[in-house]
């Protein structure tokens, strides 16, 4: 009886404008209190899910690499930043092509030169313009501790993919490159 | 009177009269009585087969004959029937119940009591607790709330162009092919490009080697 009354929910107090005011919480959509701390990020291990050693970037990933965690990163990367970045990580995604912020590319001397912990920062961070506008945004909320570790050791492989010289290849590597070039 | 037990007749004229048959099978025969003492029949079977009257039993069949035909067919009629329900005392089975009140009409009664009851109160709950399509008729009728699909119909859903899926497929083999075949990117200053699973490959082997020298020390 009582739900009929307010004929099943139909007709109910609520503020249908989100931008609009709440009589009871101010504005109808409430904005991200700015301590609130995204899942995974409450952890003990400054250097795993800050990217830092004593507030500094750290150089090294601190997960030990596998296959599967090369595949993993492969696979997000491609869902999760292949769209700005492109597949190469040249920066030339279908997105940059079409108008949004273009990326900085991963095999510019700064960035195959940056600690790992930079990228991380970048993913959890997001980056900064200049303005204070954001150039690209966080993933903290949408990408696992793991699996940004998991991000940053595909992105490094796509760098030294691009950025080796002749001489640095394995003799096998060489003498395949001599093959695939005929 | 003699006594017959355990046997089985087939196909078989048998007289009757002044015989007692006991747990006895009869098939497909014909019973002869003559008007001796009446044959008692307990716990047989009986199986297709006929009844004969002969003899001075013949005279009641005789004389019930030409009742019926005279026009006394009712009393004729009373008599088969008072044959058929033991009314004359000389049948061993039982007779039945009279017919009053047996109490199946009252069963039935309740049930259909019961299902218009249960269709009563299913109409009168609808109407108490509430026309419950209401809220959905009330939506049609409100102003300010629309369906989807009238603002934004299918028609105008953005799609992609054939071109526009080409240009993005066409953007992304070329960016597969840069990290999945071996090029030269500078051939003057030796920088190469590889198959990103070769690089892979080389940084698992880079963290084995240091794992294996850092066991060594």
């Amino acid at each position: 009886m009582l739900v009929a009354a307010c004929d099943n929910m139909v007709d109910q107090p609520r503020v249908d404008d989100p931008y609009g005011e709440s009589p009871v919480y101010g504005l109808a959509a409430q904005p991200l209190n700015p301590e609130a701390i995204p899942v995974g990020m409450l952890g003990d291990d400054e250097h795993l899910t800050f990217g830092t050693i004593d507030g500094v970037p750290a150089e090294e990933i601190p997960v030990e690499l596998s296959e599967a965690m090369f595949a993993r990163g492969e696979n997000l990367y491609e869902g999760f930043c292949a769209p700005c970045h492109g597949f190469s990580g040249y920066g030339n995604g279908v997105l940059s092509e079409e108008g949004f912020s273009v990326p900085a590319s991963y095999h510019s001397d700064e960035l195959v030169d940056a600690p790992v912990g930079r990228l991380y920062q970048a993913i959890t961070n997001g980056v900064a313009n200049d303005d204070g506008t954001m150039n690209m945004f966080s993933y903290a909320s949408r990408i696992a501790v793991e699996d940004r570790w998991a991000i940053v050791a595909y992105i490094r492989a796509l760098q030294m993919s691009q950025n080796l010289t002749f001489d640095e290849l394995s003799a096998e590597m060489q003498a395949e490159f001599q093959d695939e070039g005929e | 009177m003699a006594l017959i037990e355990n046997e089985t007749f087939r196909s078989q004229v048998i007289e009757v009269d002044g015989k007692d048959f006991d747990k006895c099978g009869f098939f497909n025969c014909t019973l002869v009585y003559r008007g001796g003492k009446p044959p008692t029949f307990t716990r047989c079977s009986f199986r297709a087969g006929k009844v004969q009257i002969e003899g001075q039993a013949a005279r009641t069949t005789k004389y019930l004959e030409r009742l019926n035909t005279s026009g006394l067919s009712s009393a004729v009629d009373a008599v088969i029937d008072r044959i058929e329900t033991g009314g004359f005392g000389f049948s061993s089975r039982p007779k039945p119940p009279p017919r009053m009140y047996t109490g199946d009409h009252y069963g039935r009664l309740g049930q259909y009591a019961v299902v218009m009851a249960g269709v009563v109160f299913v109409i009168m709950a609808f109407f108490w607790f509430g026309n419950i399509t209401a809220p959905y008729n009330q939506l049609d009728e409100r102003d300010d709330v629309q369906p989807f699909s009238a603002e934004y119909p299918l028609s105008a859903m953005p799609a992609l162009p054939d071109e526009l899926a080409d240009f993005y497929d066409g953007l992304r083999e070329a960016q597969v092919e840069q990290i999945s075949t071996y090029q030269w990117i500078d051939e003057s200053a030796g920088t190469v490009q590889i198959p990103v699973e070769d690089a892979i490959q080389m940084l698992l082997d880079e963290q084995n080697m240091a794992v294996a020298s850092a066991g060594g020390d």
